[in-house]
């Protein structure tokens, strides 16, 4: 049995909270694509969900995973999800706080890059919506959306930056 | 003593120890986690991340195999800055008894 959910999330964390919520139902996750989900039904419970950006990561790392039994569920763009057996124990891809900050960082720096482009096509757009443009009022919409966009992404900026300086702040007495 | 280096991560430092025998990823979250009684349980982000770093610095390399399940083992140069780090660990261990003791809270 399938089940098909059309779901956005601004969080990412959320996103990775409410598929393990899913599995903890019997609802294990397949396939995904932005705001999308195809789950498949199954005994409650089995397995732990993790999201990862994987901006520039090689074939070589998923080889890796899968040797330490990590199963690749599915991949969409920048985002994939994996998932492990529950029985092995907790599963997390990283366990000190120097690399969840090297992480956090590769997130901000997606984050940055979302928000210069949204932020030059909003005022390209509305920049052709206040001239001569003949779709004036599609121009300024898109526009508005654009800005829309940057104000999300930006709160979640703010957040992931929390959560580094709250790590960074542990590293000035902990070792990891 | 002199080190050239700061203080190793627990886990890059239990890696290394783990890579005295050559293991692939998996092998050395598992030997990792049993020298420390399950306390130290190392993500595999972590680990991958560690190797990449431990490799660019020549104190580990890959031996040849099935690219799958790469092997690691550590090199002299790994073996060192181990060295090291044990001289550390045990100036830390000592002053930490020792003081521990004349002020009598470690028994």
């Amino acid at each position: 049995m399938e089940k098909r959910v059309y779901r956005c999330f601004l969080d990412y964390e959320k996103e990775e909270a409410w598929v393990n919520d899913m599995a903890e139902q019997g609802w294990y996750l397949k396939r995904t694509m932005v705001g999308y989900f195809i789950f498949e039904k199954g005994e409650p419970g089995q397995y732990i969900y993790r999201n990862e950006l994987v901006k520039g990561k090689k074939q070589d790392y998923y080889d890796f995973l899968e040797t330490m039994n990590i199963e690749f569920v599915s991949k969409f763009g920048v985002w994939a999800y994996y998932r492990k057996k529950k029985s092995e124990g907790p599963f997390e891809l990283f366990s000190d706080n120097p690399s969840k900050i090297k992480y956090l960082t590769s997130i901000s720096r997606l984050f940055i890059a979302a928000i210069l482009l949204n932020l030059l096509f909003g005022f390209i757009n509305l920049y052709m919506g206040l001239g001569e443009s003949t779709e004036r009022f599609l121009n300024i919409g898109v526009s508005i959306l654009n800005f829309v966009v940057v104000i999300i992404v930006c709160m979640q900026i703010l957040k992931v930056a929390r959560r580094k300086k709250g790590l960074q702040r542990e590293l000035h007495i902990f070792e990891a | 003593m002199t080190q050239e280096h700061p203080p190793l991560t627990e886990g890059v430092y239990y890696i290394l120890l783990a890579l005295f025998d050559a293991r692939h990823g998996y092998g050395i979250m598992q030997l990792v986690e049993e020298m420390s009684n399950g306390r130290v349980r190392l993500g595999a982000g972590t680990i991958y991340g560690a190797i990449k770093t431990l490799l660019e610095r020549g104190w580990i390399e890959a031996l040849d195999g099935d690219g799958r399940k790469k092997e690691y083992i550590i090199t002299e140069s790994g073996k060192k800055v181990i060295g090291y780090e044990i001289l550390r660990l045990r100036e830390l261990f000592d002053n930490g008894i020792r003081i521990t003791k004349e002020d009598g809270t470690n028994g």
